[in-house]
Parts: structure tokens; C-alpha cells; sequence
């Protein structure tokens, strides 16, 4: 009787079945209840469930698959020349001490990057390379020296993150900076409780943060943040058309993602005024 | 580039299936987060092995094929196993004829009442009642012969109403509904 329900009898046989209905009341009434239960079920499970934000999460999860994988070797082969480079240089100047802690810096990098994805790992480097090892200067630079290093396009930074941030932080990096090759502007900001860094490059084909976790209150925010941690570093970031921007501290992840949210929209702005 | 083509084929092909691949690991796991996922890991490996993927050949079961071989992999730890009470055996004991259709439940009742149901008979209905699937397709995507399949439907069907009737007859609506069914 189900199969009969469902359309899978042969042709004769159905003929067999209508047959049989037409003179058996019993038959018939199972069958209208069998009919009218799979119709029911039918119409209460046949419902929408996926949200557009997950369909663009499997999307860019398969695009990310499906991006060549030499383009993720051929990074990793140039940072790791890049690296072997930099060691080699440094021995030769027979900088013993240097050599060393270079090295060991970029042992600690690396091995915190590995914890992390792809995408969050770029923004990450350069906030422990350039904030956290290299310290900033003394002297903190005054805004006209911040303002000419950040250049012309990305001025506007400073008064948008020293207004989104509390008071008791200074801004003790704004600049241009270059990590493994790759280009960044970097804002830097000290507290008493510790050291962030806002840092934004320009998206490479390809990178993306779809595999990493949305910070589930903000994930219908504009733009949605995406979180990470390792070690004592809280990272959040999002993406423009163009951009990847990145907000990481050892303030705690509660704090990271306030403060990258309070900047989020005028930096997003921004970006996009570049963009266009 | 080649690569890029072949992208832009399975997202043609396997896209529009995500809403039903999705509420069926969503009934499977009774979880929507794990169920999502679930799916992720399902197109992931879907793209992974798409050049193994026949053009022209349903692209509907073959997913739903890897969703049930990713949520029977999971199954151990994740999935719910209802325990059949001794009340339900005893109500399917004693149920004599055809068991009214409550008509007056919800959409809620009836897929809470389906999620209470065994793993392998909710699997079936949700392919033959749901998405509707063949019989063929489902013996393919569960990996069964094609008998197993039916029994495993009708005694999914027959569970599923049971339950039904006795959440409806806690609301006392089952005889009415009986009433009109058998004058």
C-alpha cells in the first residue's frame, strides 16, 4: 500500500490495487489515512531553512577549497625563503644576539600562526612583528608625523580609532609597514592594561575568512566580525571588496571585539570611499 | 582556467540543493548548528570529489548520499538515539485498524514526532516523504537493498502516526478524528 502511496508500482499492479479499493472499504479508509499522513508530514517538512548568510558561508568554504593550493604553498615557500633569508643575512653580519632573537621571533610567530586560520594569520604577523617585537619608539611621533606616515588615503584613521577607543589609550604607531613581503597600515595602540593593534592590508585573491568561526552576536552586524584567539592575543576582523582589517590585542576577547566595533563602520566607510 | 569552470559547474549543480540537504541533517542530528556544520563538511567533500561526480546524473542523491555517510560517521557520538518506551511499544501492540490522522496538529508536532523516531526509520521518511525521493534513489543514497527500504518505510510511517495519535489523543481530538475517518 505504501508503494502504491508513493508511485512505485507497476503500471498493472496499481490497476490491481484501485481495483481492490474500489470494493474494500476498510482498504480505502487506510489508504486515505496513509495518503493523508505522508501529505501532512509533506507539507510540514518541506520548509526554508538556510539563511543567505549560510549559503555564502558553504560558498566561500568550497571557494577557499577550490583555490589552487600552490597559491597557499607558494605563500607559505616565499615566507619561508623570506625567513631563511632574513636568518641568513643576520648570520652573516656575524650579529650573534640578533640572529637569535630574530630567529626565535619568528619561532614564536609562526608557531602561533599555525593555531589560527589562513586569513586571520596575515593580520596577526604583523601586529607581533611590528607592535609587540619591535616596540614603538619613545618618543611617540606627534599627529602631523602619524598623519604624514599613514599618507594621504588612510589619514582619517586616527581621528576614527582615537575616537572609538577609550581615553586612557594612546596611539603610539600609525604607519605604513611591510611584513614578509606584504604591505600594511598599522595603527597601534597602548593602554595600561596592554598593546592593540589595528592593522588593514589589501586582500590578495582569494583570501577570506570564511573558516573561521562569526562571532555569533555579530554576525548579522555591518560589517560581520569574525574572531579569533591564540596565546594571549584576541583577534577580530572583517572584510571590504578590497580589504582585510584586523584588530588584535592582549586586552581579552570581551575587549577586542568592543573596540573593533566601535570603529568598524567609519573604518569600513573608509575603505570602501578607497575602493570605489 | 579549468579549476574555475569546474567551480562554477558544482555551484550551479549543487547550490540549489542546500536548503533541502540542510533540513534533512537538521531532522538527522536535531541540532541546527551541528547540522550546518554538517553541510559545510557535505559540500566540502562534494567539491572534493566533483570530478568523480558523473555530469547528468542526479546531483540531488549524490549530496544527500554524502550528507548520510557524513552523519553516519558523526552518528556514534552525535546522533540521538530514542529509546522506544514501553508505552509506545504498548500502544503499537493495541492499536487495531487504522489509526486516525490527527488533523489538527501542527507542523511542530508532527516533526517533533518525527524526530522521535528512530534513526534509520526517520531517515527514509524524510527521503520518501519530504524530499521525495524513489524508493531506487534512497536504497542508493542509504546504501540498502531496495526491500529494506520499503520496510523500513512502512514501519517509519506507522511509528510516525502512532505518535501522532497519541499526542492527539492527549488532547483528546483523536476521537473525533477517528469519528470522521471510520462513520
Amino acid at each position: 500500500m505504501d508503494a502504491y502511496i508513493d508511485n512505485e508500482l507497476l503500471v498493472e499492479t496499481n490497476v490491481d490495487v484501485l481495483q481492490h479499493i474500489q470494493e474494500c472499504r476498510p482498504c480505502a479508509d487506510e489508504l486515505n489515512a496513509r495518503t493523508a499522513l505522508r501529505n501532512r508530514v509533506r507539507a510540514a517538512g518541506q520548509t526554508e531553512m538556510v539563511t543567505p548568510e549560510f549559503r555564502v558561508r558553504v560558498q566561500q568554504a568550497v571557494r577557499e577549497e577550490a583555490r589552487p593550493k600552490r597559491s597557499r604553498l607558494w605563500v607559505q615557500s616565499v615566507m619561508a625563503i623570506a625567513a631563511t633569508g632574513i636568518a641568513g643575512v643576520l648570520i652573516s653580519y656575524q650579529l650573534g644576539y640578533l640572529r637569535w632573537t630574530a630567529q626565535s621571533r619568528e619561532a614564536f610567530i609562526s608557531s602561533i600562526s599555525q593555531r589560527v586560520s589562513y586569513t586571520m594569520r596575515i593580520g596577526l604577523g604583523d601586529h607581533v612583528h611590528c607592535a609587540v617585537f619591535r616596540k614603538y619608539p619613545k618618543e611617540i611621533p606627534s599627529a602631523e608625523q602619524m598623519t604624514h606616515d599613514l599618507g594621504p588615503e588612510y589619514k582619517d584613521l586616527l581621528p576614527i580609532v582615537r575616537n572609538a577607543v577609550p581615553n586612557e589609550y594612546t596611539i603610539v604607531v600609525a604607519h605604513q609597514c611591510q611584513y614578509h613581503g606584504r604591505h600594511f597600515v598599522h595603527v597601534a595602540l597602548r593602554g595600561r592594561s596592554g598593546l592593540a593593534s589595528l592593522v588593514i592590508t589589501k586582500r590578495s585573491e582569494g583570501e577570506a575568512f570564511t573558516r573561521d568561526t562569526l562571532v555569533p552576536a555579530l554576525a548579522h552586524s555591518n560589517p560581520a566580525l569574525y574572531q579569533a584567539s591564540v596565546s594571549r592575543f584576541a583577534l577580530n576582523s572583517f572584510e571590504t571588496r578590497a580589504h582585510l582589517v584586523y584588530f588584535i590585542s592582549d586586552l581579552g576577547a570581551k575587549r577586542n571585539v568592543e573596540m573593533l566595533t566601535a570603529m568598524a563602520e567609519p573604518v569600513e566607510e573608509l575603505l570602501k570611499r578607497l575602493e570605489s | 582556467m579549468a579549476g574555475s569552470c569546474a567551480l562554477e559547474r558544482f555551484e550551479l549543480e549543487a547550490m540549489p540543493h542546500l536548503n533541502d540537504v540542510l533540513r534533512t541533517a537538521a531532522r538527522m542530528t536535531g541540532d541546527r548548528a551541528r547540522a550546518e556544520d554538517v553541510v559545510q563538511e557535505v559540500y566540502l567533500q562534494a567539491w572534493k570529489s566533483f570530478e568523480r561526480f558523473e555530469a547528468g546524473t542526479n546531483c540531488r542523491a549524490w549530496l544527500f548520499k554524502i550528507l548520510f555517510h557524513c552523519v553516519h560517521h558523526e552518528r556514534r557520538k552525535l546522533l540521538r538515539f530514542p529509546i522506544l518506551k514501553a508505552t509506545d511499544e504498548f500502544i503499537e501492540a493495541n492499536l487495531v485498524g487504522p489509526a486516525p490522522i490527527p488533523e489538527k496538529l501542527t507542523d511542530g508536532e508532527i516533526l517533533s514526532a518525527l524526530d522521535s523516531i528512530p534513526a534509520e526509520f526517520r531517515a527514509v521518511v524524510l527521503l520518501v516523504d519530504i524530499e521525495e525521493f524513489s524508493y531506487k534513489d534512497v536504497a542508493e543514497i542509504l546504501g540498502v537493498p531496495i526491500g529494506t527500504v520499503m520496510s523500513r518505510l512502512s514501519r517509519g510511517r506507522k511509528l510516525l502516526r502512532d505518535r501522532l495519535t497519541s499526542v492527539a489523543q492527549s488532547y483528546g481530538i483523536a476521537n473525533a478524528a477517528q469519528r470522521g475517518l471510520r462513520p
